[in-house]
């Protein structure tokens, strides 16, 4: 009984979603992109924005908001819906290479560490897939393994119960595998990190004023936030480099 | 009272120009005091003519900007009688004091004397002298002390030359005396000397310790009364010169060192009593304009010492090296003056910026404590430059740089927006874990039902196995003695059955008989064909004794026994 009623509200949330608001947003997502295409970058801004101040989201939406902010000058502003974009589709290349365009202009260069080639493999395979995805393959894994855990338990013939005890292995290593991949992939897809938006902000050794500058961050940064201390973010760059900034100073993707 | 004694010495002085006189020859008294608007009663005197007077003058003297007026009250007068002539104590009275000057005795020769040159010149060391003047002998390492050296003449001076003190572990300023070229006059055991500085100079001590004050050295050249030659020719006195060489005392000066305790890390050596200021000439400006920033020492002390203030300025900030000022005056209480710091600092970005205060720490002498000063904090609003690319000139642009920069970013996606909520992911929710939960525990009840029913069926068979094990037990005796003779197997056959009913009826072997048996058996629905199969074979078991005939064969009876005794296990 129960179960049922959580199937039931699974495919709800899954496959519901209000198509009869959806023809209005996708008409403002037209009238923005004719705005642009004339040149009206604000305007155009200023509707893309309303449409992903109601709640929507969307890796086209944050592309072409993050391309308003790039042709009015705030590549801040650009390199953080370009990085929103890539969060919901982190394979898109035209996303990308304009990320990469908007980085170019600002003043740090942080040079990210080539993480170790295992890693970066584990990675690639983790991102290649949803982590909702992961997670139902995780769950066919399971029921598998159940399947030929039964073959091992009540399995009569020994060769029947030596299938079921070698099969029993492979199914709990794929499960494991899967479910270790999804979560790699809903951590990325939930990593925090912000971009700096202060014109000039010192990175401090501690969330204090007094505490020594470790070094100069400007603006359009990309940083990790590791942790919060009331007004304060640990964060840490891509070279490796961390230490303490403001949050007002910030602003979170 | 006592403060009119000591007034005396300070105020109200008396003096003559010689203190031995021949008969009739003329000399000067003079009264001086810095009293204003007192009044004044002549002395009286005994022998003595008064050739003039008294004259009333008045001087003023600037000293350190602080001005100083006397008066002088002077007589010439002239010696009548050869002995002693007395000059009785002159008043000087003001609406509170009274002020009496000392009396003074006047030795008068007959005419000339013999040995007064003798005397005169003997004397040279107490008229004509050099003093060395501190004032201050236990400074600290780096406190100011001047240092005045003062010639005291009552002979005239004709010429002089003189030698430069050298000042071994001092740091020494001369102070400029050309625009004071103080004179003065001074009364020195009632003898008049004429008082000129030669020489001030500022000391800063630069280590602790006993430290000298070398003396200052010159060649004298005095004109003095040749009184051995009397009168010269038109009755004006005679007079020869005299080389002399007169150096002054020397001042030893105890250095005292800095106190350790308390001493700021960031002292740097300053000694004195300073002000300190920092100010920018504006706080609101756009990036890449410069703003000037003046850092100003004032105060007394070792204020040339002072070195450049140090500065974090915030790290996006080009700083250029200070243009330093100096404005230091040296006078007779030290130096003091201004020293001033220019720098032009130019914010590269946009922001608030706070300058940290400049900080000065010194000693103060005066206190004998180490203070430090602090400037006010200066907050910059630099407004981000008037174009956005004010990081060219911080960051040169690359040969990449120029390359991606040629590009422009693709065009924005007008197809497919798929626009969406944002969804609520699925993975690692509860329905997740439940989900994940349900066909491991579905699968362990499945296994649990199964497994539960296959021991039900084993359970069955291992009962009829046991039964057949009761059995043998109870025949293992009959089984034993089949090839003994027939009473004793027999006897063993009948003792295995009636022991297993006792065990499987719960009735004692001694009660057990026939009719009980029956009954029993069949109050537990046991069938009427064992029954009867049973009674036969006890009955047979009695029987072999006087009928062995009618009997089964041993193999025969101990197989049916076993048999019955398996059908009994099932059926009770």
């Amino acid at each position: 009984m129960n179960f049922k009623l959580i199937l039931l509200g699974l495919l709800i949330s899954i496959s519901g979603f209000g198509a009869e608001t959806e023809s209005h947003y996708t008409e403002l997502f037209d009238q923005a992109n004719t705005a642009y295409k004339i040149g009206q970058y604000d305007s155009a801004k200023a509707i893309y924005s309303e449409i992903s101040e109601t709640g929507i989201v969307s890796s086209a939406l944050f592309y072409n908001l993050g391309n308003c902010y790039f042709k009015t000058g705030s590549v801040a502003n650009a390199i953080l819906n370009y990085e929103r974009a890539l969060r919901l589709s982190p394979d898109d290349e035209d996303v990308i290479y304009n990320l990469e365009i908007a980085n170019s202009r600002i003043t740090d260069k942080v040079d990210a560490i080539e993480p170790f080639f295992i890693t970066q493999w584990w990675q690639n395979a983790a991102l290649s897939l949803h982590p909702d995805t992961w997670a139902w393959i995780s769950l066919f894994f399971i029921l598998s393994l159940v399947a030929v855990l039964s073959l091992f338990i009540l399995g009569r013939e020994p060769s029947h119960k030596k299938l079921g005890f070698l099969g029993s292995i492979v199914m709990f290593i794929f499960f494991g595998l899967s479910y270790a991949f999804g979560s790699t992939a809903l951590n990325w897809k939930n990593r925090k990190e912000a971009i700096i938006f202060a014109p000039t902000v010192n990175v401090k050794s501690e969330p204090t004023n007094k505490s020594t500058d470790q070094f100069v961050l400007h603006e359009g940064v990309k940083v990790i936030v590791l942790a919060q201390d009331a007004d304060w973010l640990r964060i840490r760059l891509n070279d490796g480099n961390s230490g303490w900034v403001p949050r007002q100073s910030t602003e979170t993707i | 009272m006592l403060v009119s004694m000591t007034s005396i010495a300070q105020n109200f002085e008396a003096g003559v120009s010689k203190k031995q006189v021949a008969v009739g020859e003329r000399f000067t008294l003079e009264y001086k005091t810095e009293l204003a608007g007192a009044n004044f009663t002549p002395p009286n005197m005994q022998n003595l003519q008064v050739l003039s007077g008294p004259n009333m003058s008045e001087s003023s003297i600037n000293i350190n900007g602080k001005r100083s007026r006397s008066f002088t009250v002077s007589y010439v007068l002239r010696a009548l009688k050869e002995g002693e002539a007395k000059i009785g104590p002159a008043t000087l009275s003001t609406k509170n004091e009274t002020f009496n000057s000392e009396a003074i005795t006047i030795k008068v020769a007959k005419q000339a004397q013999s040995n007064a040159q003798a005397q005169g010149e003997n004397d040279l060391s107490t008229t004509m002298f050099i003093k060395l003047f501190v004032d201050d002998k236990n400074p600290y390492v780096g406190e100011q002390i001047v240092a005045t050296y003062k010639i005291y003449m009552a002979e005239q001076l004709v010429n002089y030359s003189s030698n430069n003190p050298v000042f071994n572990g001092f740091y020494a300023q001369n102070i400029d005396l050309s625009n004071s070229n103080e004179v003065s006059k001074e009364f020195i055991n009632n003898r008049q000397f004429t008082v000129a500085t030669l020489k001030k100079v500022i000391l800063t001590p630069q280590k602790s310790g006993t430290l000298e004050v070398d003396p200052l050295e010159m060649e004298l050249r005095v004109r003095l009364q040749d009184k051995s030659r009397g009168r010269g020719f038109f009755g004006f006195p005679s007079y020869k010169e005299v080389n002399i060489t007169v150096a002054s005392n020397t001042e030893k000066i105890n250095v005292k060192p800095l106190p350790s305790s308390g001493q700021p890390a960031d002292f740097d050596g300053a000694v004195g009593n300073f002000t300190l200021s920092a100010k920018v000439d504006r706080t609101d400006l756009n990036a890449n304009e410069a703003v000037n920033l003046t850092v100003m020492y004032s105060g007394n002390g070792n204020i040339e010492l002072l070195s450049e203030p140090k500065f974090n300025f915030p790290a996006d900030f080009e700083v250029y090296d200070p243009k330093v000022r100096k404005n230091i005056s040296n006078n007779g209480s030290g130096s003091s003056g201004k020293k001033t710091f220019e720098y032009v600092i130019i914010p590269r970005f946009g922001g608030d910026f706070e300058l940290e205060p400049v900080k000065l720490s010194y000693f103060d002498p005066s206190s004998g404590k180490y203070k430090t000063l602090e400037s006010e904090p200066i907050t910059l609003h630099v407004a981000k430059g008037a174009n956005s690319a004010d990081a060219a000139v911080y960051n040169p642009t690359s040969k990449e740089d120029v390359q991606i920069l040629g590009k422009d970013i693709r065009f924005i996606k007008t197809e497919n927006p798929d626009l969406a909520r944002s969804e609520s992911s699925f993975f690692k929710t509860q329905n997740y874990y439940l989900l994940s939960a349900l066909p491991v525990g579905l699968g362990g009840a499945f296994w649990m039902i199964i497994l539960l029913l296959r021991r039900k069926e084993q359970d069955q068979s291992l009962t009829s196995k046991r039964a057949g094990g009761v059995a043998k037990k109870h025949l293992v005796k009959a089984t034993k003695l089949i090839n003994d003779k027939n009473e004793a197997f027999y006897e063993a056959i009948s003792k295995a059955l009636f022991g297993y009913l006792s065990d499987k009826l719960s009735i004692n072997l001694a009660e057990l008989n026939r009719e009980n048996i029956e009954s029993e058996l069949k109050a537990k629905n046991v069938s009427q064909v064992l029954i009867a199969q049973l009674t036969k074979a006890l009955d047979e078991c009695d029987m072999v004794r006087f009928a062995p005939g009618v009997v089964r064969g041993k193999e025969e009876m101990l197989a049916a026994s076993k048999e019955i005794i398996e059908k009994l296990e099932d059926e009770l």
